[in-house]
């Protein structure tokens, strides 16, 4: 996957998860081709977006990182991550990560890309299948948890 | 409540799953008149979801039980649902979704509607809760053929 | 006079946000949309002296919703808060008037400065 494209997402979600969150994300590593079934930590947010090229940006976190995240956006501690503000925080910042990637994009390569609205979800030993579509992750790690990013695309720039 | 708009789209997708499921795996399903949705107890299940983009995103979704995914994709593959391996429940689940997107696609030709088809995906798992970034207009139906039963879902966002 | 500012966001978070913002600097939240199309009714309803706008959002997006606020309120005054920002979106803001583009995410600075700048 070329990584222009890749690049911005991943300095997205460390800024955003420190801006918004006050949460420092270390990354782990290089960016690597994922298999087709990822294991979610615990929370999980996609979303779509669509142009020139398509793609899909997952966000994957253990429960804590996600409790950590409301309660620091939102100035309130919620006991379990099924309360609809804290799946309402994460796809608030899934929304503003993937904003702020592809606008960089757009303003960079004129890829006319769009956000559709995220979806979250979040379950017991849940698992995302993403066949059809060839896709590369980047692992950081915060004080509360894992995070994972997951990023796809259909062409390139 | 939906508009004639809606409703006359979402028509097509039900004549979709109906024309799918009969074709690729032979059974005759139809919309059950219960509205109570299996979906609220804790036994593991498969969705497979795809992105709908257009002018009016929707999100399609199709989910099923782990036994009505072994029963379909038993009947799709010919493979006896014993020697079925998870992978080819999600994958069987996946093909379903992509297949009914492209048939409401081309039945919604000589229509206004239009939307494009994205790299569909699956979330398998217990108890796993979806939640939207808000406010859609949707309709959700429960299919069933005798101990089949797939829960339909197309949501506009 | 307390200013009154309408909100129109499709999420939770953002007008929880912007709600404590708004009230903690002495602004009155006199109405809360969650797409553009309660948007434009709310307006026509409450009259605002600003509208708080996203652009993504289901049933009718910002875009529209503030050229249709526009076309029958040429005087209201309209803030995008959004999480696209890229030239081409702001292009379309300015062409439909839109007062100033905020890109999310934002602070309380951010948006009192911007408010301070058109009420």
């Amino acid at each position: 996957m070329d990584i222009k494209l890749k690049n911005p997402f991943m300095a997205s979600v460390k800024q955003m998860l420190k801006q918004m969150a006050s949460i420092e994300a270390t990354g782990n590593g290089d960016f690597y081709d994922e298999k087709e079934d990822v294991v979610s930590y615990g929370v999980s947010s996609i979303i779509s977006f669509s142009g020139r090229i398509k793609g899909r940006l997952l966000l994957d976190m253990h429960r804590e990182v996600a409790l950590h995240i409301a309660e620091n956006i939102i100035s309130t501690r919620y006991e379990t991550v099924k309360d609809p503000m804290v799946l309402a925080a994460i796809s608030e910042l899934n929304n503003i990560i993937s904003g702020d990637a592809i606008t960089k994009l757009n303003n960079e390569y004129s890829l006319g890309l769009r956000l559709a609205p995220p979806i979250v979800f979040t379950g017991k030993d849940t698992v995302i299948c993403i066949p059809k579509i060839a896709s590369e992750s980047f692992d950081f790690t915060t004080p509360h948890g894992n995070f994972k990013l997951n990023i796809a695309f259909e062409g390139g720039v | 409540m939906l508009s004639d708009n809606y409703t006359d789209l979402l028509k097509y997708f039900s004549i979709a799953i109906e024309e799918v499921v009969h074709t690729m795996a032979g059974f005759e399903i139809s919309a059950s008149k219960d509205p109570s949705f299996f979906l609220r107890d804790d036994s593991p299940r498969i969705s497979g979801l795809m992105l709908l983009p257009s002018s009016k995103n929707a999100i399609l979704s199709i989910t099923v039980s782990l036994e009505s995914a072994s029963i379909l994709v038993s009947y799709m593959t010919g493979i006896p649902v014993d020697e079925l391996k998870e992978e080819d429940l999600y994958d069987g689940v996946i093909e379903l979704v992509n297949m009914i997107a492209g048939r409401a696609k081309s039945l919604l030709i000589d229509t206004t509607h239009s939307f494009g088809l994205t790299a569909p995906f699956a979330i398998y798992g217990r108890d796993y809760e979806l939640v939207l970034k808000k406010n859609v207009s949707n309709l959700s139906k429960k299919y069933v053929s005798g101990d089949l039963e797939i829960g339909f879902g197309i949501f506009f966002m | 006079m307390i200013k009154r500012i309408l909100i129109v966001d499709d999420s939770p978070i953002i007008h929880n946000l912007l709600r404590k913002t708004l009230e903690n600097n002495g602004y009155e939240v006199c109405g809360d949309a969650k797409n553009g199309k309660e948007g434009v009714e709310l307006f026509n309803t409450l009259s605002p002296d600003l509208v708080f706008m996203d652009i993504t959002m289901p049933i009718m997006d910002g875009l529209e919703a503030a050229k249709n606020i526009k076309q029958t309120s040429p005087n209201a005054r309209i803030i995008m808060l959004s999480a696209m920002g890229d030239d081409e979106i702001m292009a379309q803001a300015k062409e439909i008037g839109i007062d100033i583009f905020l890109k999310k995410p934002f602070d309380d600075y951010k948006i009192v400065s911007a408010l301070s700048k058109i009420i």
